[in-house]
C-alpha cells in the first residue's frame, strides 16, 4: 500500500492554555459571591437539629467552647474572649445601641452546661435584641454532620 | 538589496495568568469559613406595656433535667413519645388541629445544652405533617431563670 505523506511544515503540538484564567476567573467570582469570613474560630461540637434558618451574614455572634470560654465579637471583627457572661450584657448593649436590627448568634458546644447559656439569652433579651439564632449543624438520619 | 527582517506577532503574554489567579483561589479557599451558617432561630417576645399583668393559664410543661432526660408536665417521656403525648392537647373541635396552649421549654441549669436543643428543634417540628399535622407551630416558650422568678414573684407565689 501507498504510504501518502504529508510534506510541509507540521504545527508543533501543544496544549492550549488561554482559557485557563477564564475557568479559574470563574471560580474566583464564585468564591467572591460566597465569601463568608469566619469571625469566630473556637472550635465547638454543635448541636444538631432538623429545623435549622439561615442566619443573616455579618451577625453578632457569642461563642461558648467546651472549657467555658465565652468569645464575642460583633460580626465584623474577630471574636475576643470575655472574663464572665455578665459582660455579655454590656457587649450586647453596644451592638443593639448601633444596630437595633442586628441578629445574635448563640455558638455553644452541645456538652455546655445550660445554665450557661440561659444567662447568655437573658443579657441578650435585656440588651433588647430582636433576633437570636442557636447555631446548630444539620441533623440526619444516621446522626449528625457538619 | 534589502534584507527582509521577519517581524515577530505582538501579543500579551498570558501564560502566567493563570498562575496567579490559582494562587487567588487557593487564598479564598483557605480563609472561607465551611462552619455552619444556620441554626435555630427564636424571636424574642416585644415588650408590652399595656398587658402588665399576669395572667394563669394551662399550659404544657416540658423540663430537661440533668441527665439530658425529659418529663413532660412532670411525667418522664422520651423525646420520640413528645408527638403521642402533644396529640392529646390539640384544641377540641379545631380543624385544621391546632395547639393554642403555650408549651413552655424549662431546662435544668445543670441540663446539657445538646439536650435542650434536640427538645426544641423536637417541638419545632410539631406542626409538620409527619408529626401532628397542625394549622400552625407551636407557640414555645424559652424563659430564663431570671424571667421565672420574675414572674413567680410578680404573682406572689414562691418558687418551685
Amino acid at each position: 500500500m501507498l504510504k501518502v505523506r504529508r510534506v510541509g511544515r507540521q504545527p508543533d503540538p501543544y496544549i492550549p492554555t488561554a482559557s485557563m484564567a477564564d475557568i479559574v476567573f470563574l471560580l474566583i467570582i464564585f468564591f467572591i459571591v460566597t465569601y463568608n469570613l469566619e469571625v469566630d474560630k473556637s472550635r465547638v461540637v454543635l448541636p444538631a437539629t432538623m429545623v435549622r434558618n439561615e442566619i443573616p451574614r455579618e451577625s453578632a455572634v457569642i461563642s461558648v467552647d467546651q472549657s467555658g470560654i465565652i468569645r464575642v465579637s460583633g460580626g465584623k471583627e474577630t471574636s475576643v474572649p470575655v472574663p464572665s457572661v455578665e459582660e455579655v450584657g454590656s457587649f450586647a448593649s453596644d451592638v443593639v445601641a448601633r444596630n437595633p436590627e442586628l441578629a445574635f448568634v448563640v455558638k455553644a458546644d452541645k456538652d455546655t452546661r445550660y445554665q450557661v447559656v440561659d444567662k447568655i439569652i437573658d443579657a441578650l433579651k435585656q440588651a433588647k435584641v430582636k433576633t437570636i439564632f442557636l447555631l446548630s449543624d444539620q441533623k440526619t438520619a444516621e446522626g449528625s454532620r457538619r | 538589496m534589502k534584507l527582509q527582517r521577519r517581524l515577530e506577532k505582538a501579543e500579551i503574554f498570558t501564560g502566567s495568568m493563570a498562575d496567579v489567579t490559582f494562587l487567588l483561589i487557593i487564598y479564598f479557599m483557605v480563609t472561607m469559613a465551611f462552619s455552619a451558617t444556620k441554626g435555630l432561630d427564636f424571636a424574642v417576645p416585644k415588650e408590652d406595656p399595656s398587658r402588665s399583668e399576669i395572667q394563669a393559664e394551662e399550659s404544657v410543661f416540658v423540663k430537661v433535667l440533668p441527665d439530658g432526660s425529659y418529663t413532660v408536665d412532670n411525667r418522664p417521656l422520651p423525646l420520640s413519645s413528645f408527638a403521642d403525648y402533644l396529640k392529646t392537647k390539640i384544641d377540641p373541635g379545631s380543624n385544621p388541629p391546632v395547639i393554642s396552649k403555650p408549651v413552655i421549654l424549662r431546662p435544668d441549669a445543670d441540663a446539657p445544652y445538646g439536650a435542650m436543643m434536640a427538645a426544641f428543634d423536637e417541638l419545632r417540628q410539631m406542626h409538620l405533617p409527619d408529626r401532628l399535622n397542625l394549622g400552625k407551630e407551636l407557640n414555645i416558650a424559652l424563659p430564663t431563670q431570671r424571667e421565672i422568678e420574675a414572674t413567680w414573684g410578680a404573682l406572689g407565689v414562691a418558687m418551685p
